[in-house]
């Protein structure tokens, strides 16, 4: 309690709240244009903090993150496109409530949604996260093996399209983790004598490639939406009615726990818990067919569920060291290179850090519920910002984000090459998401393996042998299999 | 016989396997390890992107799902285009250094990026020098950090 209360009046501090509050409002403008994310804004401000304080380098990545979760639905609600796929169920309900006349009431309810997901979610992780990495402190390395393995299982089975797609972008992630020094007997591996390449490929520009770069240039490529006008004149005074909120309380909670379990498994967040949360709020709702009609219902479950996420995926990250989802990805890279080893000791090691985590996102989720109850009559204008103006600042703060992640320009040609591979991906439809999760836990993955296989006694087998690791290969097989099955019992219903 | 996209796309992580197979046999491997030793890891992704570049190739369904084009024969030209842009600002940095190349670059970028629509020129301007200098004076003044000085000037 001593270091989550030090670590608050840290945030506390004037410059800590002002970059809090800067980067959140940044991040609301990243979430609400269409095509933009807060996990954009988020890696592009990465190599910024090269040179922070990372208490002040966290919030500020913190402020961006929460700000762009929360900002995504500003766009559903006025024109119904998504600002990011965490708000595609807004959309459902939110714009035609808005078509309705009843903006306000809808941005209102979306703020709020916001807020409750975000704050809530938070305090479970601050108080969650450190029992869990407790626990996780009894594991070995067959544990922490498994574990790492079912995760990119789980996100590589749960991809949109073919598992063999998901899979595919696994092993190329765990392929391209292995350029440089081997993690255990430092033998060098695919460097062909490049000293760059010796100490790996940096996270810094494979993130900025796949998530910057490619967005950017492809977005241009496709192009860019035209955003429709929205009537600025009804948009003023709060909205929402206290009937609003009590006739939804159960709605909320159910959301809420979606939000917060989706958010906790592994590559999966706010881009599938607000469907999911939506599903089960029309299904459980009294008045169903008054779903995708302007239903405050559903602009509850969509907003609560995603931003719930937040906190879900802040457990796996500050407990074990494996991300919830792309942005905390991001995150974990960014602790990593501020000399922090993520994983069951970092809470405990670096009580100041981890807590500060903890209570920028408590304190950048009032600072956004704040700014966007009072900003709610500019955010239209958000949406009017010039595309070539913003996008040419994003493709040169990714080129000084590259170059300075290493001070050479090798960095920056491997940004181009990452940007050319995602797209390649994409083109392909392998999702990115096993890619980066693989890359990221591929050391860990490989380090595991090798230390368990050299400290047990027998081999293979120890995996096997310890329940808890054998729990997580189970879950890990089932993943795979499960489509297959599925497949195969409904066709034994269908001919039955 | 016309093959898929998401067959060429498989034969492709297939022969590039097979290449990271061949490659692993340099790894040195240190004598008397009591541990699988650095070849294995390589060796797992290779086969597994073998494995998966099989069962794309077979999979019947997925080379429906991806007959749409990724992008039209426009969208290609504009991604060239914007392409160039990008790789004349690598060439700047690396030649003349950021303080250089970055406002030219920034016209270059609005110049693509506007889509043929009118935008105004002392703005580009002023947002071209200014993205230029705020940048300049956070990594390098506030954080020294520094930023690329160019091989003519560095």
């Amino acid at each position: 309690m001593a270091a989550y209360m030090s670590a608050l009046l840290t945030v506390m501090q004037p410059t800590h709240l002002l970059i809090i509050l800067v980067c959140s409002l940044a991040g609301i403008v990243f979430g609400a244009i269409p095509g933009l994310s807060g996990g954009l804004g988020v890696s592009l401000l990465l190599p910024l903090t090269f040179g922070m304080e990372p208490t002040l380098g966290f919030a500020m990545l913190i402020g961006m993150w929460v700000g762009g979760v929360s900002g995504s639905f500003i766009a559903a609600t006025l024109v119904g496109i998504p600002g990011s796929p965490a708000s595609i169920a807004t959309c459902f309900d939110a714009y035609p409530m808005s078509q309705k006349g009843e903006t306000v009431r809808a941005l209102s309810i979306g703020i709020m949604g916001s807020f409750a997901g975000t704050f809530f979610s938070t305090v479970i992780a601050t108080v969650l996260s450190p029992v869990i990495a407790d626990l996780a402190l009894k594991l070995g390395p067959w544990e922490y093996f498994s574990l790492c393995f079912c995760a990119i299982t789980l996100v590589a089975s749960l991809s949109k399209g073919s598992i063999f797609k998901g899979l595919m972008g696994a092993f190329l992630g765990i392929f391209i983790a292995t350029v440089g020094m081997d993690p255990v007997t430092a033998q060098q591996r695919f460097t062909f004598g490049n000293i760059w390449l010796s100490a790996g490929i940096s996270m810094v520009p494979l993130m900025l490639g796949v998530f910057a770069i490619k967005q950017v240039a492809v977005d241009y490529a496709k192009g860019q939406q035209e955003m429709p006008d929205v009537d600025t004149k009804g948009i003023k005074g709060i909205g929402i009615r206290i009937s609003d909120i009590t006739s939804n309380l159960v709605n909320i909670f159910r959301s809420f726990m979606i939000g917060l379990w989706v958010g906790f498994l592994p590559g999966m967040g706010s881009g599938l818990s607000n469907m999911v949360a939506y599903a089960q709020a029309k299904s459980g709702s009294r008045t169903p067919e008054e779903f995708g009609k302007g239903c405050p219902d559903g602009i509850w479950a969509s907003e609560v569920s995603n931003n719930a996420s937040v906190g879900g995926a802040l457990i796996p990250m500050m407990a074990l060291g494996i991300p919830g989802d792309s942005t905390t990805a991001l995150l974990l890279s960014g602790l990593m290179i501020h000399g922090l080893q993520p994983g069951p000791l970092m809470i405990q090691a670096n009580p100041q850090i981890s807590y500060v985590i903890f209570a920028a996102t408590l304190v950048a989720a009032v600072l956004v519920l704040v700014m966007q109850l009072g900003g709610m009559r500019w955010f239209p204008y958000l949406l009017k910002i010039p595309y070539h103006y913003l996008y040419g600042v994003i493709l040169v703060m990714c080129f000084v984000g590259g170059y300075t992640s290493s001070n050479t320009m090798f960095n920056v040609v491997m940004m181009l090459v990452f940007a050319g591979l995602s797209i390649l991906m994409d083109m392909a439809k392998i999702p990115s998401s096993p890619f980066i999760l693989a890359f990221i836990l591929g050391p860990n993955l490989e380090q595991y393996f090798r230390k368990g296989m050299s400290y047990g006694t027998h081999g293979l087998m120890d995996f096997v042998y310890r329940p808890v690791s054998l729990i997580f290969l189970l879950i890990a097989v089932v993943s795979v299999a499960w489509p297959y099955i599925k497949e195969a019992v409904g066709k034994k219903k269908a001919a039955a | 016989m016309k093959l898929s996209k998401d067959k060429i796309v498989s034969l492709v992580f297939m022969a590039l396997s097979v290449v990271i197979l061949i490659l692993t046999q340099n790894v040195r491997v240190l004598p008397n390890l009591a541990e699988p030793g650095p070849r294995l890891f390589p060796q797992i992704a290779a086969i597994g992107m073998i494995l998966c570049g099989i069962g794309m190739f077979l999979d019947k369904g997925s080379s429906q799902a991806n007959a749409e084009a990724y992008l039209t024969g426009e969208g290609w030209k504009r991604f060239a285009v914007v392409f160039a842009v990008i790789a004349a600002y690598v060439l700047g940095l690396f030649l003349v250094g950021f303080l250089i190349a970055t406002p030219i670059a920034m016209l270059g970028f609005v110049a693509v990026l506007r889509s043929g629509k009118k935008v105004s020129v002392p703005a580009t301007v002023v947002i071209a020098v200014a993205t230029t200098v705020v940048l300049y004076f956070v990594f390098e003044k506030l954080f020294a950090i520094p930023l690329p000085p160019g091989k003519l000037f560095g």
